[in-house]
C-alpha cells in the first residue's frame, strides 16, 4: 500500500477523535480558581509570556526549545524521569546489591525497548541483566572501592523515599540531574504503577535522564557520578 | 496576585485549552481528562518563572500535559486492569463532511487496533506525530527525546503498523489523493 495514505489515515484518525467541545471560558475559571497565590517573580514571567504570545499572535515563530529551566521544573514535579521521589524514614546505608553477570549487551538490548547506554569512564560492564518483565536494564562493574550499579529504564520503575530533598545539580549539555547523598529507601512500581513490596535501602546514588531513558548511579561518590552523568548526558540537545 | 497578570494567563488558557484536551485524551486520560488539563495549566503556572522567554508554550504545556495524563491513566488501570490503551479513540466520529470522510468503519477499527499493539514509546511518537500533528521538533520537545530517537521510533512504528495492516484495504477514496 502507498506510505503515504497510511499517513493520511493517521492524521484523519487524529481528526476524528471527539473529544465533546472545550469550554474554554469554564476551563480559564476553573484553572484560575486552582492557580495558587503569587510567588515572587512571577508577574515579570507572565509578562514575558505576554509579549512572547503577542508576538506569536503577529506571526514571529517562537523558537522550539524544551529549556534547562523547563527540565529542572519537570523535576520538581515529578521526581525525575521514572523516578518519583517523596519523603520517607530514615535508613541505614548499604552498598549497591552486586551482580552476577546474565546476559550480554547484545542480548539485554534484544530484551528491552531503548538502547543501552554504557557510560566511557565505567568501561564494559562485569555483569548486565535485564528485569523478568524486561523494563528495568541493569549493568554492574566490580570496583576495587565496592559494586556499582547502573539502572536504566524508559517509565516510571522506582520511587524512592527520602528524609532529605535532593540535591539539583545542573550537567553539563544542560540536563538535570538528583543527588540523593543520604541512604533512603528504594521501590519499584509495575507497569501500572503499582508499588511492589520490594523495598530496599539504596546509598547515594545520582539519577539523570538521557533521551527519555532514566538512569540511576549507585555506588560512586557525588563528583565521579557527575562527570559520567555529563558525559552521557552530552550531545542530548 | 495582579489581576492583569491573572487575565493574561487566562488568554493562554483559553488559547490552549482545546489542544491540551486532545493530548490528555490522547496520552490516556478518559474520565480524568478535565482535571487533567486543569492540573496541567497550574502546573505550567507555577513553573512559569522558570521558563524561559523565547520558547515555544506549546511543546512544554503539552509535556505537562502528557505526564499528568499517563499518571492519570496508571491510576485508571490500578482501579479497573481492564481499561483500554488508547480508549479515546473509541470515541472518533467521521466528520460530518462525507467528501472529507477519508475512513471508512472498518479500516478505522484496524488502524486503532494495531496502533494499540505498538510498544509504548512507539504509540507515543505517532500520537504526537499525527494524531496530534505536531512537528517533529514539538514530538522531541513533548516527549523529552531527541530528533533521532524520535525519527527511528517512528520509523519502527509505521513500518509495523503497515506490516500489521497490509491484509487490510485500504479505505481512502483515490479521489482524496492528488497523485
Amino acid at each position: 500500500m502507498n506510505g503515504d495514505t497510511l499517513l493520511d489515515e493517521l492524521r484523519a484518525l487524529g481528526g476524528d477523535l471527539d473529544t465533546g467541545a472545550v469550554d474554554h471560558d469554564a476551563l480559564a475559571v476553573a484553572v484560575l480558581d486552582r492557580l495558587p497565590d503569587q510567588r515572587p517573580g512571577f508577574a515579570d514571567a507572565i509578562r514575558r509570556r505576554w509579549r512572547a504570545l503577542a508576538a506569536a499572535a503577529t506571526g514571529i515563530a517562537l523558537v522550539l526549545a524544551l529549556t534547562p529551566p523547563v527540565r529542572a521544573a519537570v523535576v520538581d514535579w515529578l521526581g525525575i524521569g521514572g523516578v518519583t521521589v517523596r519523603p520517607g524514614p530514615e535508613v541505614s546505608s548499604a552498598p549497591a546489591p552486586s551482580m552476577q553477570p546474565r546476559l550480554t549487551l547484545d542480548q539485554a538490548r534484544e530484551q528491552i525497548g531503548f538502547d543501552p547506554i554504557v557510560p566511557e569512564p565505567l568501561g564494559p560492564p562485569d555483569a548486565v541483566d535485564v528485569s523478568d518483565d524486561h523494563r528495568l536494564l541493569s549493568l554492574g562493574w566490580n570496583l576495587e572501592a565496592g559494586p556499582v550499579r547502573l539502572d536504566e529504564f524508559d517509565e516510571p520503575h522506582f520511587v524512592k523515599s527520602v528524609t532529605d530533598t535532593p540535591e539539583r545539580i545542573d550537567l553539563s549539555g544542560g540536563a538535570t540531574a538528583l543527588w540523593f547523598a543520604d541512604p533512603h529507601g528504594l521501590l519499584t512500581v509495575d507497569v501500572d504503577g503499582r508499588e511492589r513490596p520490594d523495598a530496599r535501602p539504596a546509598g547515594p546514588t545520582l539519577v539523570w535522564e538521557v533521551d527519555g531513558v532514566t538512569l540511576r548511579l549507585e555506588g560512586i561518590d557525588r563528583d565521579s557520578a557527575v562527570d559520567i552523568a555529563s558525559e552521557t548526558a552530552a550531545g542530548t540537545r | 496576585m495582579r489581576a492583569g497578570d491573572r487575565e493574561a494567563y487566562a488568554v493562554l488558557v483559553r488559547r490552549y485549552g482545546a489542544q491540551a484536551h486532545r493530548a490528555a485524551r490522547l496520552f490516556g486520560a478518559d474520565a480524568d481528562a478535565e482535571d487533567v488539563v486543569q492540573l496541567a495549566f497550574v502546573k505550567a503556572y507555577q513553573a512559569l518563572p522558570r521558563f524561559r522567554d523565547g520558547a515555544a508554550f506549546r511543546p512544554w504545556l503539552l509535556r505537562i500535559v502528557a505526564n499528568e495524563a499517563r499518571n492519570a491513566a496508571r491510576a485508571a488501570r490500578r482501579r479497573d486492569a481492564a481499561t483500554q490503551r488508547l480508549a479515546a479513540l473509541d470515541h472518533t466520529r467521521p466528520s460530518g463532511d462525507p467528501a472529507t470522510n477519508t475512513l471508512s468503519t472498518e479500516r478505522r477499527a484496524a488502524l486503532v487496533a494495531a496502533l494499540r499493539e505498538l510498544p509504548d514509546a512507539q504509540q507515543r511518537v505517532v500520537v504526537c506525530r499525527y494524531l496530534l500533528d505536531l512537528d517533529e521538533a514539538e514530538t522531541a520537545a513533548v516527549l523529552g527525546w531527541r530528533r533521532g530517537t524520535v525519527k527511528s521510533r517512528l520509523h519502527r512504528a509505521l513500518a509495523a503498523l503497515r506490516s500489521r495492516l497490509s491484509d487490510v484495504e485500504p479505505a481512502v477514496r483515490e479521489a482524496d489523493h492528488e497523485r
